[in-house]
C-alpha cells in the first residue's frame, strides 16, 4: 500500500476517534426551547436576532402571536435570550462558556442533516418591525414575505443564506442592508421588499439576486463586492440599469443591454413602470446578468 | 324622592348584573408568554399572564422546583418526569385556551411513592392555581385532524384523540430507545465514514466533498510543511558547503531583483531551445553521441538544481528580512543560522499555499482558497525566476556582481568579504 493511502487511513481513524466522543457530548447536551409571546399591540418593534451557528429559519405567523421561537442549542455553551422590553424585542442565543466546540462542532456544522443548532422563528405579520439579524455561520432560510418591515439589516459571516420575499412588504423600507462575509447568498423576489435603497456588502463568495417581485417604486441597489461572483436575474419588463465600477471584474449577459459609458441600460429603461439601478463596486470576480420572463 | 332613589338603586343593580359577564371575562387571565424547555436533564414550563402573574415548574436532573423553590427530588427519568415531559411535548404548539385546557387536564400517574406523590400534588396545585382563571375558550387557529380506523371492508369508527397517551408513548419510546439508537447511529456513521474514505483512497479522491476537503487540506498542509523542512535542510547544506557561492547568489538576488528576474525569465524561455540545440549538437558529432544520452537527464537535473538553489537563496533573503523586521517574535530567529533564515523565508514564500490549505478545510472557502493558491503561485514563480536569474548572473555563484569589484583596492576586497553589509542602491 502506498504511503499516501496509509496516511489517509490513519487520518480518517484519528478524525473519527476525535469526532465520535465530541458528537456524543453534543447530542447529550442539546436542549430545545420553544417560546411564544402573545400579540398585545401592533406598535412598531425593533427586533434583534442573534444566532452564531447552525440552521436559521424565519417566516411569518398568523396565530395572534408576536413571535414563536423554537431553539435547539448546546446548553453547555449557550443560553437562550428572549427579551421584550418596551418596543424592543431581542431573540437569540448568548455564549456562556468560551471555546469553539460549541460553535464549530460536529453537529452544528451538520445543519443540512437536520441535526445541530437550530433557530426557527415565526414573526407576526401585523406588527411593523425594524428587523436586525446577525447570523454567524450555517444555513439560513428566510421568508420575509407578508411581514411589515420598516427596516432590514442582515449580517452574516460564513453561511449559505437564502432570503425570499414571497409576498409584498406592507410598509416601505427606506434602506435595507445586507452584510455578507464569506457566503453563498441568494435574494429572491427583491421587488416585494418594498425598499427604496438596498445595500449589499459582500466579502467573498457568490451572490445571486433575483429582481423579480412586486416593485412599488424605483430603487437603487448598491453592491460592494470583494472577491466573488454575482448573478443578477432581471425580469424583462423591469427598467434596469447596471453601473459597474470595478477593478478586475468580468461582465457577461449584457448583449441585450445598451452601453453608455460605464452603464448598461435595458431597452425599456424610458418606458418601464419601475426602474431599478444596480451599482456595482467590485475588486475581483464576475458579474452575470440573466433576463427572466 | 325616596322612590326615585330606589329606582336609581334598582337600575344600578340591574345594570351591574348586565355588566357582570363582561367584568368576569375581563378578569379572566390570559397567557402572554409561554416557554417550554426540554433538554436531557431539564423539562421546564414557564408561563406569564396578563396580570403579571407567573408560573414556573422545572425538573432539573431529578430536582423539582416550583417558582424557583425546590419541592423535592425524584429519580431522573422516573414515571413522574416521563408524564411531565409528555405534557410539555404535547403543549409545544398550543397557545391560549387549548394550552390552559391541556395543562389543567394533566394529572400525575397513579401508584407513585408517597414522597413523589406529594411532589406531584404540589405541581398539580400550582398548575390549578395559576390556570383555573384562564379563559379556556380563548382559542387561536388550531386544526384538528380526524382520524378513523379502517378495516378492509368498513370503517370501524373514529379514533378518539388521546394526545396525552400518545405523547407518553412517544416519550417512553424516546427514553428507552434513545441510547440504543444513538450508539447504533454512531457506529454506523463511523463505519460509513471509514468505508467512504477507503473508497476515496482507492479511487484517488476525484470527488471528495466536505469531508474530503478536510483531508485534502490537512494533507496539503503536511505536504507543504514537509517541503519546507526538506528545502530548509537543503538550504543548510547549500550554505554550509556552498559558502561564498551561495552568498553571491543571495546577494545578487537581493541587490538586483529586477535584473535577476529578467535574466531568469529569459533563461527559462531559452531552456528548451538550449536543450534541443545542445542535444542536436552532441548528436551530430560522433564523439558527442554518448554525451547526448547523458545530456537528456543531466540538463534537466542541472536546471532543477539551479532553480532550487535560486529559490532557497530568495528564501534566505526573505528570512533575513523577517529577522530584521523588528517584530517581537522575530528576535528568536538566529540570523547567523542559515537553516533558521531559510526556514522562515520558506514559510513566508509558501504562506499563500499554507493558508490556502488551512482555509480549504472550512466550508464555502473554495474561491478564497483559489485566490490564495494563485497568490502562492505568483510568489513562487517570481521567487524562482529571480533566484534562477541570480544563479545565471553569478554563474552559479562563481562570478560576483560588479559592486564587489568596483576597484581593485583593499576597500573593495573588504566589501567583497562582507558583501551583505554593503549599502548600494543598484538595482536592475
Amino acid at each position: 500500500m502506498k504511503m499516501g493511502r496509509v496516511l489517509v487511513l490513519l487520518g480518517v481513524n484519528a478524525l473519527v476517534a476525535i469526532l465520535s466522543p465530541l458528537d456524543a457530548a453534543i447530542v447529550q447536551n442539546s436542549q430545545t426551547v420553544t417560546t411564544s409571546q402573545k400579540l398585545e399591540d401592533t406598535d412598531e418593534k425593533r427586533v434583534s436576532i442573534e444566532f452564531s451557528a447552525g440552521r436559521l429559519a424565519i417566516r411569518p405567523i398568523d396565530e395572534g402571536l408576536l413571535y414563536r421561537l423554537k431553539l435547539r442549542y448546546n446548553e453547555d455553551y449557550f443560553e437562550p435570550v428572549t427579551d421584550l422590553s418596551g418596543n424592543r424585542l431581542h431573540l437569540g442565543v448568548e455564549r456562556t462558556r468560551k471555546g469553539f466546540r460549541g460553535i464549530f462542532n460536529w453537529n452544528s456544522m451538520h445543519w443540512r442533516s437536520g441535526e445541530g443548532n437550530e433557530f426557527d422563528l415565526e414573526l407576526a405579520r401585523e406588527v411593523p418591525m425594524d428587523l436586525h439579524i446577525s447570523f454567524g455561520a450555517g444555513s439560513a432560510e428566510l421568508d420575509l414575505g407578508g411581514l411589515t418591515l420598516t427596516g432590514l439589516e442582515f449580517n452574516t459571516g460564513a453561511s449559505e443564506s437564502r432570503i425570499k420575499v414571497s409576498a409584498p412588504n406592507r410598509e416601505q423600507i427606506s434602506k435595507a442592508q445586507f452584510n455578507v462575509g464569506a457566503a453563498d447568498f441568494q435574494l429572491e423576489q427583491l421587488g416585494s421588499l418594498n425598499a427604496e435603497d438596498i445595500e449589499i456588502n459582500a466579502g467573498v463568495g457568490s451572490l445571486e439576486l433575483s429582481l423579480d417581485g412586486n416593485w412599488q417604486r424605483d430603487a437603487l441597489i448598491s453592491i460592494n463586492m470583494g472577491i466573488g461572483s454575482l448573478e443578477l436575474h432581471v425580469p424583462e419588463d423591469l427598467g434596469f440599469q447596471l453601473r459597474k465600477n470595478s477593478f478586475l471584474t468580468s461582465l457577461d449577459g449584457v448583449r441585450n443591454l445598451v452601453k453608455e459609458g460605464n452603464a448598461y441600460y435595458s431597452l425599456n429603461w424610458d418606458e418601464a413602470d419601475r426602474n431599478v439601478t444596480v451599482d456595482i463596486h467590485g475588486a475581483l470576480g464576475s458579474v452575470t446578468v440573466r433576463l427572466i420572463r | 324622592m325616596n322612590r326615585s332613589r330606589v329606582h336609581i338603586g334598582l337600575f344600578a343593580i340591574g345594570f351591574g348584573f348586565l355588566l357582570l359577564p363582561l367584568t368576569l371575562s375581563a378578569q379572566a387571565r390570559q397567557i402572554i408568554t409561554k416557554q417550554i424547555t426540554l433538554g436531557n436533564s431539564v423539562a421546564e414550563l414557564s408561563l406569564e399572564f396578563t396580570d403579571d402573574g407567573r408560573l414556573n415548574v422545572r425538573f432539573d436532573d431529578g430536582v423539582v422546583q416550583i417558582e424557583d423553590q425546590i419541592v423535592g427530588s425524584i429519580d431522573p427519568g422516573g414515571r413522574l418526569e416521563v408524564a411531565w415531559r409528555s405534557l410539555l411535548e404535547g403543549t409545544v404548539m398550543l397557545e391560549d385556551g387549548p394550552l390552559a385546557e391541556r395543562i389543567l387536564a394533566w394529572s400525575a400517574p397513579e401508584g407513585l411513592t408517597a414522597e413523589v406523590d406529594s411532589i406531584a400534588r404540589e405541581i398539580e396545585q400550582a398548575l390549578q392555581g395559576a390556570l383555573e382563571s384562564v379563559d379556556t375558550q380563548a382559542r387561536t387557529e388550531q386544526v384538528e385532524a380526524s382520524v378513523a380506523i379502517e378495516t378492509e371492508d368498513d370503517v370501524v369508527g373514529p379514533l378518539e384523540p388521546a394526545p396525552e397517551l400518545e405523547a407518553e408513548i412517544r416519550n417512553r419510546i424516546r427514553v428507552e430507545l434513545r441510547e440504543e439508537l444513538r450508539e447504533e447511529l454512531r457506529e454506523e456513521l463511523r463505519e460509513e465514514i471509514q468505508e467512504g474514505i477507503r473508497w476515496i483512497a482507492r479511487s484517488g479522491g476525484d470527488s471528495l466533498g466536505v469531508g474530503g476537503n478536510v483531508f485534502l487540506g490537512l494533507f496539503g498542509l503536511i505536504g507543504n510543511l514537509l517541503l519546507i523542512a526538506v528545502l530548509s535542510l537543503m538550504g543548510g547544506v547549500l550554505v554550509r558547503f556552498g559558502g561564498g557561492h551561495a552568498d553571491a547568489i543571495a546577494e545578487t538576488a537581493h541587490r538586483s531583483p529586477g535584473r535577476s528576474a529578467l535574466v531568469g525569465l529569459c533563461g527559462t524561455l531559452l531552456l528548451m531551445p538550449v536543450f534541443l540545440l545542445g542535444f542536436l549538437g552532441l548528436l551530430i558529432s560522433i564523439i558527442g553521441i554518448p554525451l547526448a544520452i547523458a545530456w537528456l537527464p543531466l540538463f534537466w537535473l542541472l536546471v532543477s538544481i539551479a532553480f532550487i538553489t535560486g529559490f532557497i537563496s530568495i528564501a534566505r533573503n526573505a528570512g533575513e528580512w523577517v529577522a530584521d523586521s523588528g517584530f517581537r517574535w522575530t528576535d528568536r530567529i538566529q540570523k547567523s543560522n542559515a537553516i533558521h533564515t531559510v526556514f522562515v523565508g520558506l514559510f513566508v514564500l509558501l504562506s499563500g499555499f499554507l493558508i490556502a490549505d488551512v482555509i480549504s478545510i472550512l466550508p464555502f472557502s473554495g474561491f478564497l482558497t483559489g485566490v490564495l493558491i494563485l497568490i502562492g503561485c505568483v510568489v513562487t514563480v517570481a521567487a524562482s525566476q529571480i533566484g534562477f536569474g541570480a544563479v545565471l548572473l553569478t554563474r552559479a555563484g562563481r562570478r560576483r556582481e560588479s559592486w564587489y569589484t568596483q576597484n581593485d583596492t583593499g576597500v573593495a576586497d573588504q566589501e567583497a568579504d562582507s558583501p551583505r553589509e554593503v549599502n548600494t542602491d543598484e538595482d536592475g
